[in-house]
């Protein structure tokens, strides 16, 4: 079994990300008037990247808690089949099992879905603790530093833009599916064009019922591709 | 905001977030027996990924291209690397420095 020092240097990669971006957030949120603390608090909290950020402006224009709540539901839907490549890892009770589903974030996923990376369940939800730590450590970082940069330092929350620029990336490289990748740009044509206000709600309502009444590929090859 | 309001956004975040991650542990059968959340599982995060990214460049409010300029260089910019050379720090710094070279006028425009 390895030990704290041997699980480390697997967290390294999601280390030099999560502390630089934690960081933009805390800064993000500071600059953005609300209340400092909160910052390290949604990192404990919520722990989920591309809403924090999202939410920053949300909050700070006084969203409703509705919009809020569709906002979180869109940006991190594709969570819910990160668990499916996860079973093997899940600790078998309590607060750990809870602790251990609460930290699934997309670096989390990859760096567990990895094979071989990490074995068992104590590993894993000591990889689960270190990521969260770096995150939450970076806002903190964040959230004080805001103070002494620069006024008017405009465009700092591209990073968001340039996460989500990554993040499309590695998909479209990881899924070659240019079929949903069209999709994905007619969908915020259309949405852009007759609903701008309701942007990203009706946008994504079009691809999930575009999606869902896809034709299926045959039995034969569900078959093939599920057992 | 007041402390309840911080409370609140963090349990509707929070909360849905965990609901989210939960979903294939509480409902396992259901994702993997069923072959159209399947599908929607393999292609939505695609389609997604892209449209959070035009999302977040503020695509819904140009009215024309010319808006986005620094938008869309920084992008491209962050795009290509990642396709290069495959370092999400590199890519998102790189990008993040452009945009703000452009917003600021750096490059003395």
């Amino acid at each position: 079994m390895r030990s704290w020092q041997g699980i480390f240097p697997l967290t390294v990669p999601v280390m030099m990300g999560y502390l630089p971006l934690g960081a933009v957030f805390g800064v993000l949120w500071a600059n953005a008037g609300l209340c400092w603390y909160w910052a390290p608090l949604m990192s404990v909290l919520v722990y989920a990247g591309a809403l924090q950020y999202l939410a920053v402006g949300m909050l700070a224009a006084g969203t409703g808690w509705l919009d809020l709540a569709v906002a979180s539901l869109l940006v991190n839907f594709r969570h819910i089949f990160y668990g499916l490549s996860l079973y093997h890892l899940l600790p078998g009770r309590g607060l750990g099992r809870a602790y251990f589903i609460f930290g699934i974030t997309d670096e989390t996923y990859s760096l567990l879905s990895a094979s071989g990376q990490v074995q068992d369940r104590q590993q894993a939800l000591r990889v689960v603790f270190l990521n969260q730590s770096y995150w939450v450590l970076g806002t903190l970082a964040g959230v004080l530093l805001a103070k002494g940069l620069p006024p008017g330092l405009q465009g700092l929350d591209f990073a968001l833009t340039a996460l989500f620029t990554v993040l499309a990336v590695e998909q479209v490289r990881a899924k070659r599916d240019w079929g949903a990748a069209v999709l994905g740009l007619a969908a915020a044509l259309v949405a852009g064009w007759f609903f701008p206000h309701y942007f990203l709600l009706a946008a994504s309502l079009m691809l999930v019922l575009v999606l869902l009444a896809w034709p299926l590929p045959t039995s034969a090859e569900l078959a093939h591709d599920h057992d | 905001m007041t402390t309840t309001d911080y409370l609140l956004a963090a349990l509707i975040m929070g909360g849905v977030t965990f609901a989210l991650r939960a979903f294939p542990f509480v409902a396992r059968h259901l994702i993997a027996h069923h072959p159209r959340i399947q599908v929607l599982g393999q292609r939505l995060p695609v389609a997604m990924m892209l449209l959070l990214t035009l999302y977040a460049m503020g695509v819904q409010q140009w009215h024309s291209l010319a808006q986005g300029k620094a938008q869309i260089a920084a992008v491209l910019l962050v795009a290509g690397l990642q396709l290069w050379r495959r370092q999400a720090m590199l890519s998102i710094l790189s990008g993040t420095f452009l945009y703000l070279a452009l917003m600021n006028g750096w490059f003395g425009n």
